[in-house]
């Protein structure tokens, strides 16, 4: 019988250590934020909670005149307009957010070969009803709040208790929590691509793809207007080969993305 | 609120979980947590779903915790996501 703690420790050890990690440093001082305005070694992100300490950064950016791109910064306070510019220049990736991974698992995620498929944080716009995260390699996906529908039960997000756990694979919204992959199938197409060269390899057809967005997107295939269950089931299955193009415009509609995008998922 | 399996002390840290929001263009499962890593195990086919992470990195106890309480899960994720039910192999039917 396999031993629950000797598993995950070989596990978590295989998984920690790469080669490309990057280092979080809070920054909490004036000095600090002077340094991270000219250090140049790309793999420190600076976290900047303190609204003065981000001015901080960007005076000295201005002062110093550095122009070399240095590592990543995370902004946990406001940033005014008129600071994003130089942040933007100097450093490698900026990423603003109102809530991120706790300290030590920013660590843990940062030192992983997957840190793309995680999230380290986002923030919220209620006036836009969007949320923006943060990827672990700092590529960001906006997404609409109707990505987080309600369960069949009636749990509903409450965006206004927004944070990441799970070393980035969960997102909580009060007492809703979603897995981080349901939003990355919809919005990361690169994600997508490699489920579709993983998971999903052997089912790679067009109308594969239509039966897992629909699926998604909890629709039945009686919810097509004007096409009939059974012609959405033939080309689900493949067994429509070349189906019309006015057919694939009104599922890629009902769908919500473009007939263009259909296949990629 | 996600649906949490309740696992016995031996098995801390990890988690058994179905969320509120799911990767619902697949079957049917629940997601197996510890620490950095997930695996899912499907709650038709009563497998492991995915060949990486190893399954065999999950312990038989969870596994066997997960079998025990097989139809409360069943029923949790029904609950959730009626449009895709354990039970109904959409599919297969058409």
């Amino acid at each position: 019988m396999n031993s629950v703690s000797e598993t995950s420790a070989s596990t978590y050890s295989r998984r920690v250590g790469h080669a490309g990690a990057l280092t979080p440093i809070w920054v909490s001082s004036q000095e600090q934020a002077a340094e991270a305005a000219v250090s140049e070694d790309k793999h420190i992100v600076w976290i900047v909670k303190k609204p003065h300490l981000v001015d901080r950064v960007a005076y000295e950016i201005a002062t110093v005149k550095t122009y070399k791109k240095g590592g990543y910064l995370v902004l946990l306070a406001n940033a005014r307009p008129a600071i994003i510019p130089p942040l933007e220049r100097r450093f490698t990736a900026v990423a603003f957010a109102s809530s991120v991974l706790p300290a030590e698992e920013l660590q843990e995620v940062w030192s992983l070969p997957d840190r793309g498929e995680r999230f380290i944080g986002g923030i919220v716009d209620e006036s836009s009803t969007t949320l923006t995260l943060w990827r672990g390699n700092f590529e960001s996906v906006t997404v609409p709040f109707g990505a987080f529908p309600p369960t069949g039960n009636g749990i509903r997000p409450d965006f206004k208790r927004f944070s990441v756990i799970e070393y980035g694979q969960t997102l909580k919204f009060g007492e809703y929590e979603s897995d981080s992959e349901a939003i990355l199938f919809e919005f990361a197409a690169d994600f997508r691509r490699k489920l579709k060269q993983t998971r999903f390899a052997e089912d790679q057809g067009l109308g594969a793809s239509i039966r897992r967005l629909r699926r998604q997107r909890r629709l039945s295939r009686n919810e097509f207007v004007n096409i009939d269950a059974k012609t959405i089931a033939r080309i689900e299955q493949g067994k429509s080969k070349n189906p019309r193009a006015a057919t694939l415009e009104t599922i890629a509609r009902v769908l919500g993305v473009q007939k263009k995008e259909l296949a990629s998922y | 609120m996600p649906f949490e399996l309740a696992l016995p002390d031996s098995c801390k840290p990890w988690k058994v979980k179905i969320f509120d929001n799911e990767l619902l263009c697949e079957e049917p499962h629940v997601t197996i947590v510890f620490k950095t890593t997930r695996w899912r195990y499907s709650l038709r086919s009563r497998k492991m779903l995915d060949k990486q992470p190893d399954p065999k990195g999950v312990g038989d106890e969870i596994l066997a915790e997960i079998r025990a309480k097989h139809d409360v899960l069943c029923r949790e994720w029904d609950a959730r996501f009626p449009t895709n039910p354990v039970t109904s192999a959409e599919e297969e039917r058409s």
